[in-house]
C-alpha cells in the first residue's frame, strides 16, 4: 500500500468516527446520560457511604450499676457508636435486632466491677447482629478496643494499690495508610466510580452500535461500500475512546481534582495515555461480544454478563488475592484488572513508567486479541 | 381494559421469547451465572494479602513478632523481594499493602518490660481493604501484648500464679453473632445478590422489549390497532415479571442449597416482597423506555442506573447511615434500599412479615407510583 491509499484508508475512517459521533449526538437520551455518569453520577459517588462504624446503634443492658459500667457505657460513644440503654427485655430485644435498628446489644452482668477488683475475670455478653458480617466483625472489634484499655487502667490502678510494679511490655502500633492518610472515602470512591463507568460505557457503546447496524441491516449498506470490516470496527472503536477519553478529561480534572479534591500524584499525560488505552481495549471487547448477538436484547444480556464481573472483581470492590485461585485466573482476562492498579497508581501512588508498562502491556495485548478475535468474527459473519 | 387482549399481547411477548433462543437462554443464565461469580469473588476475606517486614531488629522476638501476622492465613510474605530501604515500593507495585517495620531496639525493650513502637503501613488508595486490614493487623497486635503480658507476669509471680490469666485478658468480651455465626461473607453477599440482580435484569429485558418495537416501527401496528395504553404496557410487564420471579425464586434455591445460607423468614412473605420488588424495578425498565427511542440508549441507562442503585444507594457494601445526608435522601429514588432491608431482615434474621411491613408498603406504593408514570408518560406514538 502506498502513501496515498494509506491516507484514503484513514479518511475513510475519519469519516466513519464522524458517523459515529452524530448518531450519538442525536440520541439525546443517550448523550445526556454519557454526560451524566462523567459529572453528576461522580459527585453522587464522592458522598458514597464506607464500610466503618458510623454511629452504629448499640444497646446497653447495664446490670451492675456501678461506676466501672457507667465509665463503660460513657466510652462507648460517638463516632463509632450511640449508646441506646435498653431496659431487661428479652422480647424487645430480640424485635429491635430483627428490624435491624440495633447493630449490637452490650450485657454488663451484675457484679462485673466487683469482680474485676477481686481478680476474677469477668464476662461480657455482646449480641451481635451479624448479617451483614463486615460490620459485624467491626463492631465486636470496636467495643473489644474500647472494652479493655478500661479494664487495664482498672488493673493498673489495682496494682498501684498493692504496691506492685504496673510496668508491662506493650508493642504499640503506629499504624499510618498511605496515599490517602485520613481514609476519606471520597477519594476511593470516585475514582472507582469513573471505572466503572468508563468499563461499561467502553464495552456498552461500541457493542450495542454495532449490534443495531446488523438488526437495521445498514451494516450491509456499509458492507458494500469500499469499506473493509476492520474500518467499520476501528471507526467504532476509536469514536467511543474518544467520547470516554473527553469524558474522563472532565470527570478526573473538573469534578474530582476541582470539586471533590483528589490529588493528582502522577503524570497527567500517562493517566490519560492510559485511559485510551483501556478504552479502546474494552471497545474491543464490546465489539467483540456484539459478533455473538444478532439482536438488542441478546448484546444487553452478553454485555451484562461480561461487564458485571469485570466490574465486581477487577479489585475496586474486592481483595483481588483473597479470592479463589480460578477466579483469580479468569479475573486475569478483565482489562480492568490492570487498569485498577494503573489508575490508582497513577492518580494516587504517582506510579510512574517503570511501574506502568508492564501492567498496560498486558492490557494492550488482550485488547489486540479481542479486536482481532472481534474483526475476525464479524468478517465471517458477513461474507 | 380487555383481559383477552392482554393474553394475546402475553402470548405474543412469550412466543417471541422463545423463539429467540439465545435471548431465552441468556435471561435465565445470566442471573445465577451473576450469583456465582459474586458469591465466590465478592468475599470480604482477607486472605493472602501481600505482606513486607522490615527487621532491623533482627532478634528472637522480632522475629516472633512478626511470625504472629505471617502465621495467619490473611498474610503472604514477600520475602526478600524488597530490601529494607526499597520496602515502601511495595506498596508503590500493588506488590503489598502492608510493611510492617521493627526498629533495632524491640526485643531489648519488651525483654525489660518496657513499652516499644512498631510502624505499620497499608496501602490507603483502597479505603474499605485498608480498614478490614487494619482491623486484622491491631488484632493480632492485642493478642501479642497479651502473651507478652503473661510472659513478664509469669516471670514476676511464677508460672503457677492465677494472676495470670487476669493480666492477659483482664475481661473477657463474649461476642455471640447472630444468625450468621462463623461470620460468613458469603451468607451476607449471597442473599444480598437478589437484590442486585433483580434489579438489573427485568429493567432491562422490559425496556429492550418496549423500544425495539419502537425502533423498529412495529409499534404502529398497535398504534393503529384498539390495544390501549395500559393493555400494551401489561402485555410487556406481565412476561418479565414471570421471568424475574422465576430467576429470584432460582436464585432464592441457588443461595439456600448452594451456598447453604439458611432461610430463616416466612417464604410466602418473602415471596410477596421480591413480587413487590420485581413490579418496582420492571417499571423502572418502562419508565426508560417512555424517556429514550434507542435500544442503545435503554441498554445503557437501565444498566448504569441499576449499578449505581444497587451499589451506591441500597447499602450493599457498606451501611447507608455513613453516606452524605444527601446521598441518603437520593436513595428514595430506587428501591433496592428498602428491598435489602427486607432481604437481611426476612431472609437472614428470620424477620416475620409484622417486623417489615413499613418496607413492604413502601415498595408496594414505588412500584405502583413507578407503574403509573410509566402508562402517564408513555404513548403509542412517538411525538417528533
Amino acid at each position: 500500500m502506498n502513501r496515498h491509499a494509506i491516507a484514503r484508508w484513514w479518511r475513510q475512517v475519519g469519516a466513519l468516527v464522524a458517523k459515529e459521533w452524530r448518531q450519538l449526538l442525536r440520541d439525546r437520551a443517550l448523550i445526556g446520560f454519557v454526560v451524566f455518569i462523567f459529572t453528576a453520577d461522580i459527585l453522587i459517588a464522592a458522598g458514597a457511604p464506607e464500610l466503618d462504624l458510623k454511629q452504629a446503634r448499640l444497646g446497653l443492658i447495664d446490670r451492675d450499676h456501678s461506676a466501672l459500667s457507667r465509665e463503660l457505657g460513657y466510652r462507648l460513644r460517638p463516632p463509632q457508636f450511640t449508646l441506646l440503654p435498653l431496659p431487661d427485655d428479652e422480647a424487645l430485644v430480640a424485635h429491635r435486632l430483627e428490624r435491624g435498628e440495633l447493630r449490637a446489644v452490650l450485657t454488663i452482668p451484675h457484679g462485673f466491677e466487683q469482680s474485676l477488683r477481686r481478680g476474677t475475670v469477668p464476662a461480657l455478653q455482646l449480641l451481635v447482629d451479624a448479617s451483614d458480617a463486615n460490620l459485624g466483625y467491626l463492631s465486636a472489634s470496636y467495643v473489644e478496643r474500647i472494652v479493655q484499655p478500661l479494664a487495664a487502667q482498672a488493673l493498673q490502678q489495682q496494682f498501684a494499690r498493692t504496691g506492685a510494679s504496673s510496668r508491662w511490655p506493650e508493642v504499640r502500633l503506629q499504624v499510618r495508610a498511605r496515599f490517602n492518610p485520613t481514609l476519606r472515602e471520597a477519594w476511593y470512591a470516585t475514582i472507582s466510580e469513573l471505572l466503572t463507568m468508563i468499563t461499561a460505557a467502553a464495552i456498552l457503546l461500541p457493542a450495542a452500535a454495532l449490534v443495531r447496524e446488523k438488526e437495521r441491516g445498514t451494516i450491509e449498506q456499509l458492507l458494500v461500500s469500499p469499506l473493509s470490516p476492520l474500518q467499520i470496527v476501528l471507526a467504532k472503536v476509536l469514536a467511543m475512546t474518544v467520547v470516554i477519553l473527553l469524558g474522563a478529561l472532565v470527570a478526573v480534572g473538573g469534578v474530582m481534582h476541582l470539586l471533590v479534591g483528589v490529588p493528582f500524584v502522577g503524570s497527567a499525560w500517562l493517566f490519560f495515555a492510559m485511559v485510551a488505552l483501556y478504552a479502546g481495549t474494552s471497545s474491543g471487547l464490546g465489539i467483540l461480544a456484539a459478533t455473538f448477538a444478532r439482536n438488542s436484547g441478546q448484546v444487553g444480556l452478553i454485555v451484562l454478563l461480561l461487564v458485571m464481573p469485570i466490574i465486581m472483581l477487577s479489585g475496586t470492590w474486592n481483595l483481588r488475592e483473597s479470592m479463589p485461585v480460578w477466579l483469580q485466573r479468569l479475573v486475569d482476562l478483565s482489562p480492568l484488572r490492570y487498569f485498577v492498579d494503573i489508575a490508582y497508581g497513577v492518580l494516587l501512588k504517582g506510579s510512574g513508567v517503570a511501574v506502568v508498562l508492564p501492567l498496560a502491556l498486558s492490557m494492550a495485548a488482550l485488547g489486540l486479541a479481542f479486536l482481532g478475535l472481534g474483526v475476525a468474527r464479524f468478517r465471517g459473519q458477513f461474507r | 381494559m380487555n383481559l383477552r387482549r392482554i393474553a394475546t399481547l402475553v402470548a405474543k411477548e412469550l412466543r417471541e421469547v422463545l423463539r429467540d433462543r439465545l435471548y431465552l437462554m441468556l435471561a435465565f443464565l445470566l442471573p445465577v451465572t451473576l450469583m456465582f461469580v459474586f458469591a465466590y469473588g465478592m468475599t470480604s476475606d482477607v486472605k493472602d494479602v501481600g505482606f513486607v517486614v522490615v527487621d532491623e531488629d533482627q532478634s528472637l522476638a522480632s522475629r516472633d513478632y512478626a511470625r504472629r501476622f505471617l502465621s495467619t492465613r490473611h498474610f503472604r510474605l514477600l520475602a526478600n523481594e524488597y530490601p529494607n530501604a526499597m520496602a515502601d515500593q511495595a506498596l508503590v507495585a500493588n506488590r503489598a499493602r502492608v510493611v510492617l517495620w521493627i526498629g533495632p531496639e524491640f526485643g531489648a525493650r519488651l525483654a525489660q518490660g518496657r513499652p516499644v513502637d512498631v510502624s505499620v503501613q497499608i496501602d490507603g488508595a483502597f479505603t474499605a481493604s485498608a480498614r478490614t486490614i487494619r482491623g486484622y493487623v491491631e488484632a493480632i497486635n492485642a493478642q501479642a501484648n497479651a502473651a507478652y503480658r503473661q510472659q513478664h507476669a509469669a516471670a514476676a509471680f511464677g508460672s503457677r500464679s492465677p494472676v495470670l490469666a487476669w493480666i492477659a485478658q483482664p475481661v473477657e468480651l463474649r461476642p455471640r453473632f447472630l444468625y450468621n455465626p462463623e461470620l460468613r461473607s458469603v451468607a451476607m453477599v449471597a442473599p444480598s445478590l437478589l437484590m442486585l440482580v433483580l434489579m438489573l435484569v427485568p429493567p432491562l429485558l422490559i425496556a429492550v422489549s418496549v423500544v425495539r418495537e419502537k425502533e423498529t416501527g412495529a409499534i404502529f401496528n398497535i398504534a393503529s390497532s384498539t390495544v390501549t395504553r395500559a393493555e400494551f404496557l401489561l402485555g410487556k410487564l406481565l412476561p418479565v415479571v414471570a421471568i424475574a420471579l422465576l430467576n429470584g425464586v432460582l436464585l432464592w434455591l441457588v443461595v439456600m442449597f448452594w451456598f447453604n445460607v439458611p432461610f430463616r423468614g416466612n417464604p410466602l412473605a418473602f415471596a410477596l416482597a421480591m413480587l413487590l420488588y420485581v413490579l418496582a424495578t420492571a417499571g423502572l425498565g418502562l419508565l426508560v423506555s417512555a424517556a429514550v427511542r434507542t435500544q442503545q440508549a435503554a441498554i445503557i441507562i437501565t444498566t448504569l442506573s441499576a449499578v449505581i442503585a444497587s451499589m451506591q444507594m441500597a447499602g450493599f457494601f457498606a451501611p447507608l447511615e455513613t453516606a452524605v445526608p444527601m446521598n441518603q435522601h437520593l436513595a428514595w429514588l430506587f428501591p433496592a434500599r428498602d428491598f435489602l432491608s427486607v432481604v437481611r431482615g426476612m431472609y437472614t434474621r428470620g424477620a416475620g412479615i409484622t417486623a417489615f411491613w413499613p418496607e413492604l408498603l413502601r415498595l408496594a406504593a414505588y412500584a405502583g407510583a413507578v407503574l403509573w408514570l410509566a402508562h402517564a408518560l408513555f404513548h403509542k406514538r412517538s411525538k417528533q
